[in-house]
């Protein structure tokens, strides 16, 4: 299960990757290959507020639909419009071409609060 | 993440396992639990697996499935009393599609019925059910049994066994699967030895079997892999709208048959399948599933499988069927425009957004690369035939729906 060292997770399995003020957000390799074949992607547009843990949206596999809690809070600046066409973006890529949007912080001090590479691997091995 | 649809390995330990189980997890399947029994999702991708049925052929283990085996001279007789269709009448090797129904006309079961003989049948039911069909066919015999009505010599020469531990079912299917079941396997030859304990003796066959590559649509012969030289019943049948063939065989061979089709898979490019491009292929191909388009709240009318009710013969659920007057509900399929997948149980809404029925099966076509879906219309004033457009509530988003006629994997773009 590929977790990227410079990465970091919430418990629910999405992945934040941090940019100055700014961060992309996705699903992890571990949530994609746990979700399968996935069909769609429902995301909210840009300017929409983010809030830690909140539910922002939901992604869709052939079989099941999950929600997608935010990791930090923040206003959405970028959506994966490549998404809308090609979902398996994400299982194909989903640290790469299979990033789901991007926020401007509002709160980084949120970024402490999650989870590094090892602390998200034991987590999955704790499972 | 929150999964709201599927429990995996919710009471994965409480469940039963196919003997194959131990290969799945091998092969890296996906495991669920369906009908109590810890099987393949999927291995590698459910589209994959759906299009390369499509395509070229699949290997299905389908073990979770009942077999029930009814035998002696008044099999026929009493078969023909518990199931909608004239099944004493069929040809021996041969197979009818039939119903089960409740005193009230539900639909305890769908199934089909192996005809082996005027004395030999099996039901091959739905996993989920195996256990209460049994119960209730069991119930039925010792009723007509005890009956003082009944012509005293009448259902005395009758067994009624589940064999659904000892046999393993495999099933073959996509346009190609002649490419790897003909090579592999070879008619038993006519002085085949009856005396012997051998698998196909379990189903006392009589008469003449057809050359197995000669077998048309429902019907079935007796056959035996070369090489690892095991027995089999097979069968022109399947759940796929493909051509495909579904293989009986001792649960204690299964896994050498299994790994022997699978080490000639390049034959046919065969892959094996799980239970989700099981359900998108059958889906398709517009055909039922119990607990989405059937259960014991719907009639066969509802459900538009009257002609499997037999008009020549009394049945179960006959009369109360009489009754029925006005259809309660019909069931209809349609596409949707939109990208998300409706659900089993979302609300059907008219174009007034008033509720007017709700979805039986909704999935993913990988063939047409879009949602489809069947649903109960329920309304008495929407005339279904009229219906040509609606919504679905999918979580609060209200998606446009088309209607269509099925099935799905021949529909014109």
């Amino acid at each position: 299960m590929d977790i990227p060292k410079n990465f970091k997770y919430n418990s629910e399995h999405l992945w934040v990757k941090v940019n100055g003020d700014k961060a992309l957000i996705g699903v992890t390799d571990f949530a994609q290959d746990q979700l399968g074949d996935i069909i769609y992607v429902d995301i909210p547009e840009p300017g929409y507020e983010l809030e830690q843990n909140e539910s922002f949206g939901t992604i869709e596999s052939a079989k099941s639909v999950s929600e997608l809690y935010a990791p930090v809070s923040g206003q959405v600046i970028r959506i994966n419009e490549s998404l809308k066409d090609e979902p398996e973006l994400i299982n194909e890529e989903p640290y790469d071409a299979g990033w789901i949007l991007e926020v401007k912080l509002s709160n980084e001090n949120e970024i402490g609060e999650l989870l590094s590479k090892e602390q998200y691997e034991e987590l999955l091995n704790s499972n | 993440m929150n999964n709201k649809n599927v429990n995996i390995n919710e009471n994965e330990n409480k469940n039963k396992k196919t003997p194959l189980y131990d290969k799945h997890l091998a092969l890296g399947a996906k495991i669920v639990s369906f009908a109590g029994f810890s099987m393949p999702l999927y291995y590698k991708s459910i589209i994959d697996e759906h299009l390369n049925v499509r395509n070229h052929s699949g290997l299905f283990d389908i073990s979770h499935m009942g077999e029930i085996i009814v035998k002696g001279k008044d099999a026929g007789l009493f078969l023909d009393f518990v199931l909608t269709a004239d099944v004493s009448s069929i040809f021996p090797n041969t197979i009818a599609y039939s119903l089960i129904l409740n005193e009230n006309g539900g639909v305890i079961d769908d199934l089909t019925v192996y005809k082996f003989s005027n004395e030999s049948y099996m039901i091959v039911a739905n996993a989920a059910n195996t256990k209460k069909d049994f119960a209730w066919i069991h119930t039925q015999m010792i009723n007509l049994q005890k009956s003082k009505l009944q012509d005293q010599s009448k259902f005395q020469d009758l067994t009624v066994e589940n064999y659904s531990d000892k046999i393993g079912l495999l099933s073959v299917q996509g346009p190609k699967s002649r490419n790897i079941i003909y090579p592999l396997a070879e008619d038993i030859s006519d002085n085949y030895d009856k005396s012997k304990n051998n698998f196909c003796n379990i189903f006392n066959f009589q008469y003449n079997i057809k050359p197995f590559k000669e077998l048309s649509h429902f019907e079935f012969s007796c056959i035996k892999f070369k090489e690892i030289n095991i027995e089999a019943v097979i069968s022109r049948s399947g759940y796929t709208g493909e051509f495909g063939f579904e293989i009986f065989v001792s649960a204690d061979d299964i896994n050498k048959l299994w790994d022997y089709i699978l080490d000639n898979k390049e034959l046919s490019n065969l892959t094996p399948i799980g239970l989700g491009a099981r359900d998108t292929l059958r889906f398709e191909a517009a055909l039922p599933l119990y607990g989405h388009e059937l259960d014991e709240t719907i009639n066969p009318y509802d459900a538009g499988l009257e002609k499997y009710l037999s008009k020549n013969k009394d049945f179960i659920g006959k009369e109360a069927l009489e009754k029925i007057k006005n259809k309660e509900k019909k069931l209809i399929f349609f596409k949707l425009a939109g990208k998300q997948i409706p659900r089993h149980m979302q609300k059907i809404l008219d174009e007034n957004l008033k509720p007017i029925g709700c979805v039986a099966s909704g999935t993913y076509s990988p063939l047409n690369k879009m949602p489809i879906g069947s649903a109960y219309i329920s309304d008495s004033n929407v005339i279904p035939s009229s219906l040509k457009n609606f919504y679905i509530d999918i979580r609060g988003n209200f998606e446009k729906a088309e209607v269509v006629n099925p099935p799905f994997h021949k529909m014109k773009k």
